[in-house]
Parts: C-alpha cells; structure tokens; sequence
C-alpha cells in the first residue's frame, strides 16, 4: 500500500567541506520544497512536499543518500492530525 | 534581504500536542508547524528579518509555551 503523507523533514550530516555541493545537489532536486545550510548537529534541513512512502524511500535511498558528501541523514515524518 | 531562519524540535508532555499546537497558531513569527511521529512530536518554521528576534521567539515565547518538554533548535545559516 502507498500511503501519501503531508510533508518530510530530512536533516543531514555532510562531509566535511562537502556542504555546498550537497546544498546545490539538493536545492536542485524537484521534490524538495526548501533546503536550508545549519549550525549545530546536522549541516542541512530538507523538506520534501507531499511525497508518498514509495516516493520518499526512493528519494531517500534512491537520491538523497547517494549524493557524494552525505554521511548521515535522519528522516522526520510529518502526519496530519 | 536578511532573514533568519530556525526550526524548532519540540517534545511535549504526553497529551499536550493539540494544546501546544494551538499555541503556536499564535506566534507571529512561527510560520508553519506539523505534527511528527518519532523522536519529536511537533516542528515548528520560525523567521524573522534579524537572528535576535529569532532568539527572543523561541526563548521567550516557544519554550515558555505550558505543555512543553523540551525544544531542539536549528538555526539556519548563509552558505
């Protein structure tokens, strides 16, 4: 079953000095709704509009985490309520 | 133009995340929020034109919200 959730927040942790390249990769990806660089614990938030479980499992695997410079991402998933 | 940026993490008390919610309906400078299922319960967008009102928001109005268990703030910045 694809279930269709409202929006996904997914924080990153890039490689040192890789964080441009990633920021540029990922602004330029057309399921992401707003890329922005941070201080602290993760380098950079993403949200991804209205994806459905298939289509964020793929942008996560297929895209997002084989973008040269990722290390670590963690997903955050936004339910309606 | 400047703008600041900051997303704030938030974990409530159990059975708080409606009220906490509402609460943040109210706050001018939070300009979105959702409802998370995992480590935290609730995100909330929060911008303004200068970091310092940022701060102020989150400080003196998010984290004073009653229901409120914790906060984890990311604060966007320029590449």
């Amino acid at each position: 079953m694809v279930r269709l959730m409202p929006e996904a927040f997914v924080l990153f942790k890039t490689e040192p000095t890789h964080e441009r390249e990633v920021y540029l990769a990922l602004s330029s990806h057309e399921g992401v709704a707003e890329v922005h660089a941070l201080y602290g614990e993760f380098d950079l938030l993403v949200r991804i509009s209205s994806p459905n479980s298939k289509e964020l499992s793929g942008l996560l695997m297929g895209t997002f985490r084989q973008i040269e410079g990722v290390k670590e991402t963690q997903t955050l998933i936004a339910v309606e309520g | 133009m400047k703008m600041a940026i900051g997303f704030v993490l938030m974990t409530t008390k159990p059975g708080q995340e409606g009220s906490v919610r509402s609460a943040l309906e109210n706050i001018d400078l939070v300009t979105n929020h959702w409802m998370l299922f995992g480590q935290y319960d609730l995100i909330a967008r929060v911008q303004a034109d200068e970091e310092y009102e940022l701060t102020r928001c989150i400080v003196e109005e998010i984290r004073q919200l009653p229901g409120i268990q914790e906060t984890k703030t990311l604060i966007g910045a320029e590449l």
